[in-house]
């Protein structure tokens, strides 16, 4: 099979996805409905409807896309700014919030299906086995909550793939090359399982020639990150919200600081966190990958037993981050969201992908591992073709929370106002070109906080497309096409 | 090591656990306590303070020690007799309700393990793995919760393990013997499980040398449940409980009939229902095995991957059922018990076993299953130790389905009652409460007494016998249990 065949194929069943799950038939739209006892609900934007932590991102992107005024007490996403500077990016041609977004969503998750053909076809992975994984993949809720959402998950999401891949692929590993790696990962959305594993692999596992490899490395890739949270401290005049620190990061330190301080009084305390941890990240796993695909690839890899090389072993610390992730931290996390699983769905990925390959010649196996593609993607279509949510459900936090049984009361539910009076339809009229030229303020140092911005944003962008050429999984002219589209882009100005 | 020693070493620890987790010790007890708004709470039996349902199983036990009138609606363990018929049993000789009832317990897992280690020695396992693995499953809540309750899962449990075991260890199964196999679980607790993958095993992968073989093993093994149900349908005039039917079966069978009914409304059911089902098997299985031990047993399989032969597929049938029976249940089970789990330990106890005897020339591989035997046993006592009744909540029901971080709000709570006010203490308690025994003429009494007492050897002796043609117990294994019950007679005299 062509490579441009698997590409198509994935990127037509991506675009099938994306038409049949966007605004109002998104899940993390339609989501809300099924709590109508919780106060939050979709709203709209540009006459789609989208979840509600669509409108400050969107104030981010504005800010990257004219420099205009951003209420930093609640602009979070100023933190992860690879998808606001993207999606302003492709706005300054498409000159539409939505479009942009949606375009955005759906190039990198093409992007990353390219690098993958191209990293299998590396390992002499069968076409066919390739072309499953991805259509398989790409039926998971990552995938179908997301790409109708003018949010960051898709873009954040891919460009930690693009990231892991590219540590895979690459042959010679200097250590500025690894930090360039890790400084992507640092300013991405929802890091921590990719960093760790990275850098324990990096350190530990796949190790530099040299000592002072180590060391260079080390200083190296906190700098971004520094450097755009001092920007952002001076720019804000400290005025940056600290709502991630303070709902997810203070209460887990506040637990284990209770253990330190009494720990004969709280001895069992270890044990119960970790506990509740394994649970969780066992439920969450479940919540990302339908479970019978992980049991599946769990039995092929129990049968095949691959050796793992260093280089594999990666993949393999990305699920052991979770679990040890999730152990520190489910105890206290109020929101449980199955997203922490989303490193362990790339395990699955290249997994299932060598896993596959390996069976292929098997008839039984074949036949199995499309029955599995073609039930995931029923799956994935079951709201469109049945009206029903309750997939959706499965993957919420409150999933997480609520007796497991919930599960089989929103199974009675309908995508009907009827069934569900909270549901959001998208308006009549939607906008689809919004977008004014930009012109950058001059007062209170617009220009240079805009110019900063951009460069930040063309770091990572760039950077990342550079990492990937330079591991051969995205073409050479990979950096040069992303700094050509944002040169195009500046025709915003015009 | 001796076998004696290997014994004698399990049996204290045993009794170490029963003396620190009997009557108001017993995390099966102190538990009502941890939930302060819920009407149910421990109570007193002869001082004794028990889990509320040991009424209702300390009725039967007493049905079968004298014959006495019994509310037949309100004793679901007349389904399974040998329980009560052992309790009774050792009753007629200790004379004592709580006296015999803990001592059945100890004696049933003492059994258990003595079969355990013959059947590890038939394999050549070191003996030394074959103790750190008693210690270890002796220290996980299926012992811990029960051990110190008059209650039936440590006989139920353990009368189950050994006909597996028994079946494992055989190598010429006749139909017959089969059907006895199948028969005991068929009376026995929560079976299943058991029941599901040793027909399974038995019909489709050890198989019968001839098909009719397949027949009369069919024919034979429901037989005795038949006629034990017929038996107490006439002896209560129709009148038996049928709780069981009512909270377990009939909302499972309601939810399935609604997707016959209407498929295509219903169709995402079946995935639904499967994925409810795999979080909770799951979920119950690190409740019932403490997850470092399940994490360390998955990881050495896959490493040493031990050739699953026909005879020891039917451990690996455990887990397969487990999932099976909670993908169909679980979307319906208002309880959730982590019970369920139970056969998995089994599974677990021989994959642990085994591991364990492949590593143990190795130091590391030695120092690692001791280790966890340490860790283990202190969880064990944690609650002696450390007045913490946290690891007690993670293997209730409402763990499984009140929000994950509960655990860590009842982490703060300590075995006292300032911190909990429910909680029930034991007072003087009394061994020796039971009388001589009398059986009444009037109301078939005596010819229900009689066929309960048959019914009962049937299953004590099938089950040793079993045991014993499986030589997993010495050859006299019946011929004691059938001396016992005769020397209980003494409870006329």
């Amino acid at each position: 099979m062509h490579k441009a065949v698997v590409v198509l194929i994935a990127v037509a069943w991506l675009a099938v996805v994306a038409l049949t799950h966007w605004g109002s038939r998104s899940p993390y739209s339609y989501g809300w409905a099924m709590f109508p006892g919780d106060d939050l609900n979709a709203i709209h934007l540009q006459g789609a409807t989208a979840n509600p932590d669509a409108l400050p991102i969107h104030d981010v992107m504005l800010y990257f896309y004219d420099g205009r005024y951003v209420d930093w007490g609640a602009a979070q996403n100023l933190a992860l700014p690879l998808h606001a500077f993207s999606v302003a990016t492709v706005a300054g041609i498409t000159r539409s919030t939505l479009l942009s977004n949606y375009l955005t969503n759906l190039l990198f998750l093409t992007i990353v299906t390219i690098a993958a053909v191209n990293l299998a076809d590396r390992y002499g992975i069968r076409r066919g086995a390739t072309l499953l994984t991805l259509l398989t993949l790409w039926s998971l809720p990552i995938v179908l909550d997301y790409v109708g959402q003018p949010l960051h998950y898709v873009v954040g999401i891919c460009a930690s793939f693009l990231v892991v891949m590219s540590l895979l692929a690459i042959d010679d590993l200097k250590p500025w090359i690894a930090a360039l790696a890790v400084a992507i990962l640092l300013l991405n959305y929802d890091p921590y399982i990719f960093i760790a594993a990275t850098v324990t692999w990096l350190v530990f596992v796949r190790r530099f020639e040299r000592r002072w490899h180590v060391v260079v490395f080390l200083v190296l890739a906190p700098l971004p990150k520094i450097a755009w949270t001092q920007f952002l401290r001076w720019a804000s005049h400290d005025n940056m919200t600290t709502h991630l620190r303070d709902t997810f990061i203070r209460p887990v330190i506040a637990g284990w600081k209770e253990m330190l301080a009494d720990p004969l009084g709280n001895a069992m305390q270890p044990f119960v966190a970790s506990h509740i941890g394994v649970h969780v990240a066992l439920h969450q796993i479940v919540a990302m990958i339908y479970w019978p695909l992980v049991a599946a690839c769990v039995w092929l890899l129990f049968r095949l037993r691959p050796r793992l090389d260093r280089r594999f072993m990666l993949l393999a610390l990305m699920p052991a981050f979770l679990f040890l992730e999730q152990m520190a931290a489910a105890a206290w996390d109020w929101e449980l969201n199955p997203r922490r699983a989303i490193p362990v769905v790339l395990a699955f990925a290249v997994a299932w992908c060598w896993s596959l390959d390996h069976v292929w010649e098997q008839r039984r196996w074949r036949i199995g591992a499309i029955a599995l593609c073609v039930m995931s993607a029923l799956l994935a279509m079951s709201d469109t073709l049945l009206r029903e949510p309750v997939m959706a459900f499965l993957r919420t936090g409150q999933a997480m929370r609520l007796e497991p049984q919930e599960a089989m009361r929103k199974e009675n539910l309908q995508l009907i106002p009827y069934s569900m009076p909270k549901l959001v339809r998208d308006q009549e009229k939607i906008t689809w070109r919004d977008l004014p030229p930009a012109r950058v303020q001059k007062g209170d140092n617009h220009r240079t906080i805009f110019m900063v911005s951009q460069a930040m944003g063309l770091f990572l962008l760039v950077g990342l497309f550079w990492l990937t050429a330079r591991a051969r999984i995205l073409p050479r002219w990979a950096p040069f096409g992303a700094l050509g589209v944002w040169m195009v882009s500046l025709v915003r100005f015009l | 090591m001796r076998k004696a020693v290997v014994v004698a070493i399990v049996t204290a620890w045993l009794f170490l656990l029963w003396l620190t987790h009997f009557g108001g010790k017993s995390p099966y007890s102190y538990g009502w306590a941890m939930f302060p708004l819920q009407n149910e709470t421990a109570k007193h039996m002869h001082g004794a303070a028990v889990n509320p349902d040991s009424f209702s199983a300390t009725e039967v036990s007493l049905f079968f020690y004298d014959g006495r009138l019994i509310d037949w609606g309100g004793a679901p363990n007349l389904d399974l007799p040998l329980h009560a018929f052992s309790v009774a049993t050792l009753a007629g000789i200790t004379r004592g309700t709580l006296s015999a009832s803990f001592l059945a317990n100890i004696l049933f897992f003492v059994i258990a393990a003595i079969a355990g280690l013959n059947l590890a020695d038939r394999h050549g396992i070191h003996r030394g793995a074959t103790l750190v693995t008693l210690l270890t499953v002796y220290s996980l809540p299926v012992v811990l919760d029960y051990i110190g309750q008059p209650l039936h899962y440590m006989v139920g449990i353990s009368a189950s393990f050994l006909v597996v075991l028994s079946m494992v260890a055989m190598d010429d199964i006749s139909p017959w013997v089969a059907a006895l196999a199948v028969s005991i679980l068929l009376l026995n607790y929560d079976p299943y499980v058991f029941l599901c993958a040793l027909v399974t095993w038995l019909l489709f992968v050890r198989r019968f040398a001839k098909w009719w073989h397949a027949v009369v093993f069919l024919v034979l093994a429901p037989l005795p449940k038949i006629l034990w149900t017929r038996v107490l349908k006439w002896a209560s005039q129709d009148t038996v409980s049928t709780m069981l039917r009512d909270w377990f079966f009939r909302p499972v069978m309601n939810g399935w009939k609604e997707l016959v009914a209407e498929p295509l409304d219903n169709a995402l059911q079946p995935f639904v229902a499967s994925h409810v089902g795999v979080h909770v098997a799951v979920h119950q299985i690190i409740s019932m095995i403490y997850w470092p031990l399940v994490a360390a047993c998955v990881a050495l399989l896959f490493r040493l991957r031990p050739r699953v032969d026909r005879r020891w597929m039917l451990l690996a049938l455990l887990p397969v059922f487990l999932f099976l029976e909670q993908f169909v249940a679980a979307g319906w089970d208002w309880e959730l018990n982590p019970r369920r789990a139970l056969p998995v330990v089994l599974a677990f106890a021989v994959a642990w076993c085994w591991s364990a005897h492949q590593v143990w020339d190795r130091r590391w591989g030695r120092a690692g299953f001791i280790a966890m035997f340490v860790l283990s046993a202190f969880l064990a006592l944690s609650d002696t130790l450390l007045h913490d009744p946290a690891l007690a909540y993670l293997r209730t029901g409402q763990a499984m389905s009140i929000r994950p971080q509960e655990a860590l709000v009842k982490e703060n709570m300590r075995l006292y009652p300032y911190y909990m006010p429910k909680l029930v203490p034991n007072l003087d308690i009394d061994w020796t409460d039971l009388d001589t025994v009398r059986i009444e003429r009037k109301e078939n009494r005596r010819t229900i007494f009689a066929a309960s007492q048959a019914v009962g050897l049937y299953l004590l002796v099938g089950l040793f016998w079993l045991a014993a043609r499986a030589r997993i117990l010495p050859r006299w294994a019946p011929w004691g249990a059938l001396g016992v019950w005769l020397v209980s007679l003494a409870r006329f005299l």
